[in-house]
């Protein structure tokens, strides 16, 4: 997979293509927005790694010819400011993501990997943060290379916990998703849907938020987990 | 040395009041005691007058006395040049000729008499003779009477004028007052509408100060945000080439050296956030204030905390979360939602529990969160809001800033924050945030 990456800052620049090249990446580091435009008019690239505040041209405008010319290629933002509102306008310019320095590479490897699954058009969507990867088409789960059949419903109450990971879900929320309207909901339901996911996943893979709910970890953290 | 303005003011005024009134009293005594001697006077030529009319009489006239020590009837009747009984005798009176006609004063021994000479219709001459020392005592006695007014209104005007100069000081005592409930986390323009015409030179060149002052503070704000924003691009290289050496096969050793550094990257990355947490709660304006589900803020804020939580294996949880809508800016509740959770993570040592709860009555809402770590003692309660103050003694790498963001975040939103003891039996930090509902 080729990969552009537009960073100004040299120590940054040389450590983000060190890590792109462990995890087998060809990268093309380029350290200004003209020639970042330059270079994206004429070659094609995996992913596009771009800083904002960038010497000659400044990143959004890079961004917005790239979307100017139909170029679908998927954009992670790279920026040292995360302020809402302009989180929102590269959002609105057209990028597919955004990264707030400083990150861990496992976050930076794992959005570009989400952003090539999104580019390939995966006809299923695969769901996870890491360690599981949810797959709708068999209703199973997959952990460390094995594959764990699942119920109906542990599988919609994994897969709302899947959506965002990091966020924990109360009783009421998840009794809400999984449930139809006019559904009966026995009591202690959702408990026993989540004791036999952990059976099944290992008791670390849900965890409860004492008052508030469960929730699965976010892909970096569960990653660290397993490291 | 300092002057009270008012108090000069009612010291000249007083002044110039009193030195004015006893000298119109004085004038005003001495044109009265002349005038009633004058008075006086005319009442002797009146009776003399009346008497030359007719012969003398021989018996006592009503208004003659003949004792001179008796006030009531004070006038001596005396005929003069003859031995014939008089009018009035026995009064002591004795007239040493030759007495020129017309009004005189005569010494006799201690005594002063005021007297007019004349003549009867039958040409007999007499004296008409009042004692000096009564004419006096009247004429005083009537004077004095002109200084009552005047001695009264004295005092009234020193009342008068007190209570109007505080009058018209009150507005600045009023300024002095808004002035002094301005803290330094606002720099509000004074209210120039209702100070008096003297005074608006004095304030509007306090309001140009205080537009200067706070676009100092606002540089300052922004080189402190800018600061942290330049520092996040190194940061992040740090981590990213921490990170590369962990694809390099490392010896044990190197690898227990590498934790070490990747968790003092750690520690400068969440400082930086916090700095720019702080820029941001003192920056932000208020009028962002909009309604705000404090649960959802609260989940969000123990979302961010949970993973430090469980890598420290620090119990985090909501023991109890009432439904609560405030008003306020989301960055500034964010702000101190999250800091004050992680403050109380940070300090709980591994194994130790963090409650947060969120509690509402009728008109306020109150955010507790609860840690068992060492706690605050009682003389750094204070001292701890100042940034970057720790408390001795504790071995967390908190940045310091938590509790001074969460405070100016507080401020900010109108609500106040108590630090103290548990109240149940665990030890450990109790913070309170209370807000008026929404």
């Amino acid at each position: 997979m080729r990969v552009l990456l537009v960073e100004d800052d040299p120590m940054l620049g040389q450590a983000v293509v060190q890590a792109l090249r462990d995890a087998s990446y060809a990268v093309d580091w380029l350290r200004d927005g003209q020639s970042a435009s330059a270079a994206l008019a004429h070659h094609g690239f995996a992913v596009i790694l771009l800083d904002l505040g960038l010497p000659l041209r400044d990143g959004l405008d890079v961004l917005r010819d790239l979307r100017a010319r139909d170029d679908s290629t998927p954009v992670l933002v790279i920026t040292a400011r995360d302020a809402v509102e302009q989180r929102i306008e590269g959002l609105d310019r057209g990028a597919d993501d955004y990264l707030v320095k400083p990150f861990a590479v496992g976050e930076l490897l794992a959005r570009m990997r989400a952003l090539g699954r999104r580019r390939v058009g995966a006809v299923a969507p695969v769901l996870g943060n890491g360690v599981l990867a949810l797959d709708p088409v068999s209703k199973s789960v997959m952990l460390s290379g094995t594959r764990h059949a699942l119920s109906n419903r542990e599988f919609a109450l994994l897969r709302e916990l899947l959506v965002r990971p990091g966020a924990v879900l109360s009783r009421a929320d998840l009794e809400d998703r999984i449930y139809g309207w006019g559904e009966e909901v026995e009591s202690n339901v959702i408990e026993f849907i989540i004791h036999s996911l952990r059976k099944k996943l290992g008791p670390e893979s849900i965890r409860n938020v004492r008052g508030l709910g469960w929730m699965v970890e976010r892909a970096a953290q569960a990653a660290q987990d397993t490291r | 040395m300092n002057t009270s303005l008012r108090r000069r003011l009612f010291a000249w005024l007083g002044a110039w009041i009193l030195i004015v009134g006893v000298l119109a009293a004085a004038l005003a005594f001495a044109i009265e005691y002349g005038a009633a001697n004058k008075l006086q006077d005319t009442q002797l030529k009146q009776i003399a007058a009346v008497l030359a009319l007719n012969p003398l009489p021989t018996t006592a006239l009503p208004f003659a006395s003949r004792n001179p020590e008796d006030s009531e009837r004070h006038l001596v009747i005396k005929r003069l040049g003859t031995t014939a009984p008089d009018v009035d005798a026995g009064t002591g009176l004795a007239l040493a000729e030759p007495l020129h006609p017309g009004l005189q004063t005569i010494q006799q021994g201690e005594v002063q008499w005021r007297a007019i000479v004349s003549q009867d219709a039958v040409g007999q001459r007499f004296a008409v003779a009042q004692h000096m020392a009564q004419r006096d005592d009247r004429a005083l006695g009537v004077a004095a009477m002109t200084l009552l007014p005047l001695a009264l209104s004295i005092p009234v005007l020193l009342l008068i004028v007190n209570g109007v100069l505080a009058r018209a000081f009150a507005p600045l005592g009023a300024m002095t007052a808004e002035v002094d409930r301005l803290d330094g986390s606002e720099i509000a323009a004074l209210d120039e509408r209702t100070v008096p015409f003297e005074a608006l030179p004095l304030v509007q060149a306090i309001n140009r100060m205080m537009q200067r002052l706070s676009r100092v503070l606002e540089q300052q704000r922004r080189l402190v945000s800018d600061a942290a924003h330049e520092l996040r691009t190194p940061v992040a290289a740090l981590i990213v080439q921490a990170d590369n050496v962990q694809h390099v096969s490392l010896s044990p050793e190197a690898t227990t050296r590498m934790a070490t550094l990747r968790q003092g990257l750690a520690r400068m990355s969440a400082l930086i956030d916090q700095l720019l947490d702080f820029a941001r709660v003192q920056g932000a304006a208020p009028a962002m204030a909009q309604r705000l589900d404090l649960n959802q803020l609260v989940r969000s804020a123990i979302e961010d905390v949970l993973p430090m939580a469980q890598a420290k294996n620090v119990d985090l949880g909501c023991p109890r979360i009432d439904e609560a809508a405030i008003l306020g800016d989301p960055l500034h509740v964010q702000a101190l939602v999250r800091n004050a959770v992680d403050n109380a993570v940070r300090y709980t040592p591994t194994g130790g529990s963090v409650d947060v709860s969120v509690l509402a009555d009728a008109d306020e809402v109150c955010l507790v969160v609860e840690d068992t770590g060492p706690g605050i003692a009682r003389e750094d309660l204070k001292r701890v809001f100042e940034p970057f103050v720790r408390v001795l003694g504790s071995n967390e790498s908190g940045s310091g800033l938590g509790l001074a963001i969460a405070r100016t975040a507080a401020q900010a939103l109108g609500g106040r924050i108590e630090l103290g003891e548990r109240s149940d039996r665990h030890s450990g930090l109790r913070f309170t945030y209370r807000q008026m509902r929404a």
